[in-house]
């Protein structure tokens, strides 16, 4: 089990380490962020809100399909974001099928939970 | 532009390091050195903060469960806590003023590091005995010790203690967005007794679950910016993946040298933060 686990976790970060570089390399290429503005400091330090970046699943997936930089990079932090949601998912699987039936409720209730808190509160 | 990126590199590196050995999601250090450091708003590096937690936990967490110090049944009994908290502190945390709650919790965390200092220099507990829950839930296990040459034996106690102090961190990040590493480590060092390498990687293991639970409200929010979010991810993990390898190298009690500070550091930024000032 801990070594699925540990594969997994590795495997997430790695996919998204993978993309956010690429969306760096791009944006280092390109100098642009994809949605009008050229790559500045000013970009840093600009107030919340202030710098235009897609905010949704959609919208990222779009971005990246059009190898927007900052999507590609949105698209990487997502994937790091999942990569827990997943490793509590794995582990519900994983305890069930080592008849550990306990822990698989248990599991399954965080998952449940940690799902709710994304979906519903997060709206 | 490239030096703003390597120096947040470089900054988010060091945190990932630290969040890697001590437990931690390494914002302690990525938030004001994107403040203070390059003033940058603080929506902004409280966003990239929720990104270093989740980069420090599922990068670190890799090694420690691989290596069988994370102890997974401890981790997933106590998430159960923690996300429930997390959900209780997002539907209160319109009712209450963010800022006396740092206050607060930060109070709380500076006077919770007090018996830390008595314990300086333990390496291993001692005497610990297994109560009723630790026993029906298989709360326990063994794991190698690299710096000892042998393998530790260790049992939780007071886990409903443990259990309910990981509701109230559980609480606290719902309510601030934070990882809540430090008092999660507490909860399983001074409450449920647990060695301390076990205790900051199960920490480890659990502040990515707490993390992405609040990460789709930042997300969403726009807080999470690409050009602050890539370098600091990209540092973290390369972070994390060193600390791992630095921390089997020590012995508990340098951890604890390196923990008690950071504690200190994080209350009295919550504190500062209470009191407005941008951190």
């Amino acid at each position: 089990m801990a070594a699925i686990i540990s594969v997994l976790l590795l495997f997430g970060v790695a996919i998204s380490a993978t993309i956010l570089a690429a969306g760096l390399l791009l944006l280092a290429i390109s100098g642009q962020s994809g949605y009008h503005e050229t790559v500045s400091p000013a970009l840093l330090l600009a107030r919340a809100g202030t710098v235009p970046f897609p905010r949704t699943i959609g919208g990222v997936l779009q971005g990246a399909l059009a190898l927007k930089p900052f999507a590609i990079i949105e698209l990487g932090v997502i994937v790091l974001i999942a990569t827990p949601v997943f490793r509590v998912a794995a582990s519900v699987i994983l305890f069930f099928l080592e008849k550990d039936r306990l822990y698989g409720w248990l599991t399954l209730a965080v998952l449940g939970l940690l799902l709710a808190s994304i979906f519903w509160i997060g709206q | 532009m490239v030096d703003y990126l390597l120096v947040i590199f470089f900054g988010s590196l060091l945190a990932g390091v630290l969040g890697a050995i001590a437990g931690l999601g390494g914002g302690v250090l990525v938030v004001p050195l994107l403040t203070i450091g390059l003033g940058v708003d603080i929506h902004y590096a409280i966003g990239a903060s929720i990104v270093s937690v989740i980069a420090t936990s599922s990068g670190a967490a890799a090694a420690y469960v691989r290596d069988r110090i994370t102890n997974l049944r401890i981790g997933m009994f106590l998430e159960l806590a923690t996300t429930t908290g997390a959900i209780t502190g997002a539907l209160v945390a319109g009712l209450v003023n963010p800022q006396v709650l740092y206050i607060v919790f930060g109070l709380a965390l500076a006077t919770s590091a007090a018996p830390l200092v008595v314990r300086l220099g333990e390496e291993l507990p001692r005497g610990v005995h297994a109560d009723t829950w630790a026993k029906r839930l298989h709360l326990g296990g063994t794991y190698h010790d690299a710096v000892l040459q042998r393998p530790v034996l260790y049992q939780a106690t007071r886990v409903p203690l443990g259990f309910g102090l990981m509701y109230l961190a559980g609480v606290i990040s719902g309510l601030l967005g934070i990882g809540s590493g430090a008092f999660k480590v507490l909860a399983m060092d001074t409450a449920m007794k647990l060695p301390m390498k076990v205790s900051t990687t199960t920490s480890n293991f659990m502040i990515g679950v707490t993390a992405a639970a609040s990460a789709g409200i930042y997300f969403g929010r726009g807080d999470v910016n690409p050009l602050i979010a890539a370098p600091v991810a990209l540092g973290v993990l390369s972070g994390a993946f060193l600390g791992t390898r630095l921390l089997v190298r020590l012995r508990s009690t340098t951890l604890r040298k390196i923990f008690v500070p950071l504690v200190l550091a994080i209350a009295l930024e919550m504190i500062l933060r209470g009191l407005g000032v941008q951190v």
